[in-house]
């Protein structure tokens, strides 16, 4: 089963989905951190192969040690934001909505939300050639208010989202025609 | 002729570095509470964290073990003119 903290979960609402961004983004940031981490790497063996006596020097040596550690600390800190950047954006089908939660920088977290009965029209989008092969692009969700418009963005497989969430919405809008609403 | 040279002491940078410690734990600890309060409840999220604060305890042990034989009451002296910064004569 399926868990997550849902903001303001409403009665007998089960997750259906949970969606992050394409594995592949993930692997994108982690490559990135390793040449972060490889590059100045290299430079410093090679600095140090030239000029041997940099490891030596009595106030050499400390500022290299410092600076070394600082930079693996910050580039280690990178890495780990980016999987939480990458981990916290979320979007959630449920019962009875689309909750998407978006974590912005340090200091921003977006939650917004719109109900199955509102959704018009869901449209999927595999755009070039990276989200052709490793198949992953956006979907998006329209609802009758002309501005309002859900982006999934990055996701694996967008078309098993699109065809999860037109099976909800058909669902749901049945469910209140046979009650009456 | 006189030689102008200003004298920064090696613990200057050393207070510089526990600076940085300070605002690198800080946003250290605000990642890992958005993890552990707004992820997911599962095991991947608690390994994540432990991941991080395995490797971040390695880190700052082994930089610890490269500081700790430093004397840190020498300076660095700027020549004006010259490059004593690699306190290396023949540098």
């Amino acid at each position: 089963m399926l868990s997550y903290n849902l903001p303001g979960k409403l009665p007998g609402e089960q997750i259906i989905k949970i969606i992050r961004r394409d594995i592949f983004i993930l692997a994108g940031k982690i490559l990135l951190a390793l040449i972060l981490l490889g590059l100045p790497a290299l430079v410093g063996a090679l600095m140090l192969n030239l000029f041997p006596n940099l490891a030596a020097g009595e106030i050499s040596y400390p500022l290299i040690v410092l600076a070394s550690s600082g930079y693996v600390l910050f580039v280690w800190l990178f890495l780990f934001f980016s999987f939480i950047d990458y981990y916290l954006d979320v979007w959630i089908i449920t019962s009875e909505r689309i909750i998407d939660v978006r974590q912005e920088g340090f200091f921003s977290r977006v939650v917004s939300e719109l109900k199955l009965f509102q959704v018009q029209d869901v449209t999927s989008e595999l755009k070039g050639v990276w989200q052709f092969i490793f198949r992953f692009g956006n979907v998006y969700v329209q609802t009758a208010a002309e501005t309002q418009r859900f982006m999934f963005k990055q996701i694996p497989r967008p078309e098993d989202t699109r065809d999860t969430i037109i099976k909800l919405v058909e669902k749901k809008k049945h469910e209140m025609h046979q009650g009456g609403v | 002729m006189t030689v102008d040279f200003m004298t920064i002491p090696l613990i200057a940078f050393l207070y510089l570095y526990l600076l940085f410690l300070a605002v690198w734990l800080i946003f250290s600890l605000i990642a890992l509470y958005h993890l552990l309060r707004f992820g997911q409840v599962n095991s991947a999220t608690f390994f994540t964290a432990f991941f991080y604060l395995a490797g971040s305890v390695m880190l700052l042990f082994f930089s610890y073990q490269y500081l700790i034989p430093i004397d840190w009451s020498v300076g660095l002296t700027i020549l004006q003119g010259g490059a004593g910064v690699f306190g290396l004569s023949n540098f």
